[in-house]
């Protein structure tokens, strides 16, 4: 299985090929991409040094370009997946339907990879994507259940791509105007949940109080483990009870389900957290090189290295973590 | 040296810098900035800071300092009234001079903390991860660095 890994910038590409990733994927300097924040992210000039870098290394480079074109916006989206063409990434992660015919025509021997964001989950949408744009990969959404990665995957010659590790959304990915609601932005307009701009920290007597757009979502007790702001992951009074309303935050991680995953053919695992440090790139980026190096190939009972959970569980949000979707019974 | 004891021993080495005259910080701090950031500089990354102050705060060292971009170079500011305060122990600002721990997860477990202008604050912790200052001390001070970031529990 191929480990694919996150990278915001040069330092931790660097990070994620030193410690063993197949594949770094990135995002341009702007809101082509679905972690636009303030510093992040990579001008053509510092991507083709990371593909050099990379591809030095035997290490393949893929460009994110997964938010949606917006009204007025074509140029910017289109020179996106021509600076990936020209710095020569071995792949496009694209979302939109649009763009990705014009990547299939003016650039076919680009790979095109379907992001998480179109929410493909059928054979038969993956079918069509392949057909009509030559898509050789499909990331997966985060809502399916194991038995249904599994049914897919025996269904479908696309590649299919899932989610190993790192923070989880409210899971209608592509969807989602959450984020919208308070700030006028969402991933898939600006290509950032929770801009930074409408953020703010206040801390005060009673805790740490977050806000998004004036809105006033989280309030953390002042040992209690704090989060990035997000609709999704606040509290509010509903019914007179102060709750997470919609999610509790917590990780995604999927250690123990390596062995199902590979038995099922699952080509990749990707991890999640381009606007991470280098720090967390690098150290979780060499856990999981040695879990995927340590899936046994025998069908039974498997617990991965209870060290390497416990290490991987330090870097999560929350600091709790959970099978998500993968375990879930219900849809 | 044992892993918890450099804790207790940072904020009691880095207090005495708090009876450094300004004057002298002023004179000293921007020097070993200029240095260690240089390239960010030239860059042009800095001019984020340009008419804006960012404040560092060492908690239990009492430590308090502003920094501004003023005619391409870095200098002291006022800390009061920045445009973004970043406040944490003398264990978690190693850490990370180390490279040695994740911002976020020093952020998640509330060894830091962040308040005004974020998208500024954001911006400088992205610029610091990218250009990495450590590397650009005398190398032996920079394995030293590294080495006693390590130590730190986060």
């Amino acid at each position: 299985m191929e480990l694919l890994c996150p990278a915001g910038n040069l330092t931790a590409l660097r990070a994620a090929v030193d410690n063993g990733a197949d594949t770094v994927y990135i995002g341009f300097r702007d809101s082509t991409n679905a972690r636009h924040f303030p510093g992040l992210n990579f001008t053509p000039q510092q991507a083709a040094r990371g593909v050099e870098y990379a591809h030095q290394r035997g290490v393949r480079v893929l460009v994110a370009i997964n938010s949606y074109v917006q009204a007025g916006g074509w140029a910017q989206w289109q020179q996106a997946v021509d600076e990936a063409a020209r710095i020569g990434a071995d792949a496009v992660i694209v979302a939109d339907l649009g763009l990705l015919e014009y990547a299939a025509e003016r650039w076919p021997s680009l790979a095109r990879h379907l992001s998480v964001q179109a929410s493909a989950t059928t054979p038969e949408a993956l079918a069509f994507y392949q057909r009509r744009y030559g898509v050789s990969r499909a990331v997966l959404p985060r809502v399916l259940s194991m038995a249904q990665v599994e049914a897919l995957a025996a269904d479908t010659d696309v590649e299919l791509e899932v989610f190993g590790f790192g923070s989880l959304c409210v899971m209608a990915e592509g969807r989602c105007l959450l984020s919208s609601y308070a700030t006028g932005e969402s991933p898939n307009t600006v290509g950032a949940c929770s801009p930074a701009w409408a953020v703010q920290w206040q801390e005060t007597s009673q805790g740490r109080e977050a806000r998004l757009g004036g809105l006033l979502i989280d309030r953390f007790a002042p040992e209690e483990p704090a989060g990035y702001p997000t609709i999704c992951k606040g509290r509010y009074e509903v019914e007179g009870e102060i709750e997470h309303a919609f999610e509790t935050p917590t990780s995604l991680e999927t250690a123990e389900l390596l062995p199902r995953l590979k038995r099922a053919g699952i080509h990749a695992v990707k991890i999640e957290g381009r606007q991470r440090s280098p720090a967390y790139v690098g150290k979780v980026t060499s856990i999981w090189r040695s879990l995927i190096d340590r899936i046994p190939e025998a069908e039974g009972d498997y617990t991965p290295d209870p060290a390497q959970v416990a290490a991987l569980r330090e870097f999560s949000e929350g600091a709790t973590t959970t099978l998500g979707p993968y375990e879930r019974k219900w849809q | 040296m044992k892993a918890p004891q450099i804790e207790y021993a940072l904020p009691l080495f880095l207090t005495p810098l708090r009876w450094v005259p300004g004057p002298v910080n002023a004179a000293i701090v921007p020097v070993i900035l200029q240095q260690v950031l240089a390239e960010a500089l030239a860059d042009g990354e800095l001019d984020i800071l340009v008419d804006k102050v960012l404040a560092l705060e060492v908690t239990d060292a009492r430590l308090h300092y502003g920094f501004t971009l003023e005619n391409g170079r870095l200098a002291i500011a006022d800390p009061k009234g920045a445009d973004v305060s970043i406040r944490g122990d003398s264990g978690a600002f190693l850490a990370l001079a180390g490279g040695a721990a994740d911002p976020d997860m020093l952020f998640f477990r509330r060894r830091l903390s962040v308040e005004g202008d974020v998208a500024l604050g954001l911006s400088i912790k992205n610029l610091l991860e990218s250009y990495e200052p450590r590397h650009r001390l005398p190398r032996p001070l920079c394995r030293a660095l590294e080495a006693a970031a390590a130590q730190v529990k986060v």
